[in-house]
């Protein structure tokens, strides 16, 4: 009777570490690295492409850049909707480019944040 | 005081066993880190050469959208990510000297234009330890002895912490495992006798119980017989078999 108790232990404590979570799931993501350059007026400019890899289009994909000081406050934060071919639809396997430039001084990021969001 | 010596024990053999696997997750993320860094440093001198090709032809015409367009036409953004499979770098920054030297932007370097490791730029620290890794590649132009810009590629190790977990989860857990069982077996192996008590000799605490007990109904049973007229006392509805007889 022991051995099945723990035999039942065993099987739940590995069903809790497949970890199968850690994997990520097909989505949107940035196609390469996103480009940063100081531009002609000296402020930051960013240039990229996202890619729709999952099986679905996909609608409302938003690209978030968060820039932050040296204390770590936010100094500027921007949301960029994608525009493919379908308008904010991207469809399976479509690659969107993407490019801005920020306000705020060059000197004063001190730490940036990229992220991309969407609606399936 | 007995069972808290015990929990006591129990709690340190578990924490022995975690720190070893502990120790071995570790030496897998940082083989996989360094892995990662070579790969890191090997793209920054690639897109170097390319930087390098590019403002040849274009000093005064730059716009960071056809550079990226040239880098895609000269090496491809998607065989880029193909290769570094599980973390590709998340930032390729090209910033040139002039603009580091007026102070514009702060690239992470020294005054040579070489990746400065003890600067903040270069860090970012989360889940105690850092987590970013900066490679920087300065780049020329002709024949020139002073670098025109620098290269600059960030890549986070967020994902291969999350890589070697998933590759490697069933297997620490199945160490864990073996080692408490292990831990178990050493326990069993190094166990000491109780020593025999001169009173009860092999006898068990339970064991001595029960003989109590069968004790104390055999003293009746005799004190039973040693009272006289017993026999005539039986109920009617106990049936004996020497009355049959």
């Amino acid at each position: 009777m022991n051995f099945f108790r723990i035999l039942f232990t065993v099987a739940i404590i590995f069903s809790f570490v497949s970890c199968e979570r850690l994997q990520t799931k097909p989505g949107v993501d940035f196609l390469g690295p996103v480009l940063e350059v100081v531009g002609e007026e000296g402020k930051l400019g960013y240039t990229g492409k996202v890619i729709n890899n999952s099986d679905k289009k996909l609608t409302n994909v938003l690209v978030r850049y968060i820039a932050k000081n040296k204390d770590g406050k936010i100094i500027e934060a921007i949301t960029i909707p994608l525009i493919g071919t379908k308008g904010l639809v991207i469809l399976k396997g479509e690659i969107v480019d993407f490019s801005f430039i920020l306000r705020s001084e060059t000197k004063n990021v001190f730490n940036k944040q990229l992220t991309l969001d969407y609606i399936e | 005081m007995y069972f808290f010596k015990r929990l006591i024990v129990i709690v340190l053999v578990q924490l022995l066993i975690f720190s070893f696997i502990f120790t071995l997750f570790v030496f897998s993320f940082n083989q996989r880190r360094e892995v990662s860094k070579n790969q890191s440093k090997a793209l920054a001198s690639v897109i170097a050469e390319q930087a390098s090709n590019y403002f040849e032809e274009n000093d005064n015409n730059f716009s960071s959208k056809d550079f990226f367009n040239f880098l895609d036409n000269q090496i491809g953004v998607q065989k880029l990510t193909n290769a570094f499979n599980v973390n590709p770098p998340e930032l390729l920054a090209v910033y040139f000297r002039t603009d580091i030297m007026k102070g514009i932007v702060n690239a992470g370097t020294d005054d040579n234009l070489n990746k400065d490791d003890n600067s903040p730029f270069n860090k970012t620290n989360k889940f105690f330890f850092n987590n970013k890794y900066v490679a920087i590649k300065p780049f020329f132009i002709g024949s020139s002895d002073k670098p025109y810009g620098v290269v600059r590629i960030e890549t986070s190790n967020i994902p291969i912490l999350t890589e070697v977990l998933y590759n490697n989860g069933i297997f620490y857990m199945l160490l864990f495992l073996i080692l408490n069982n292990q831990a178990f077996l050493f326990y069993l192996w190094t166990k000491k006798k109780k020593s025999l008590d001169v009173d009860t000799g092999y006898l068990k605490e339970s064991s001595l119980g029960s003989i109590k007990i069968m004790h104390k109904l055999l003293g009746d049973v005799i004190q039973d017989h040693k009272v006289p007229g017993t026999q005539k006392n039986n109920p009617a509805n106990v049936l004996n078999i020497d009355d049959k007889k």
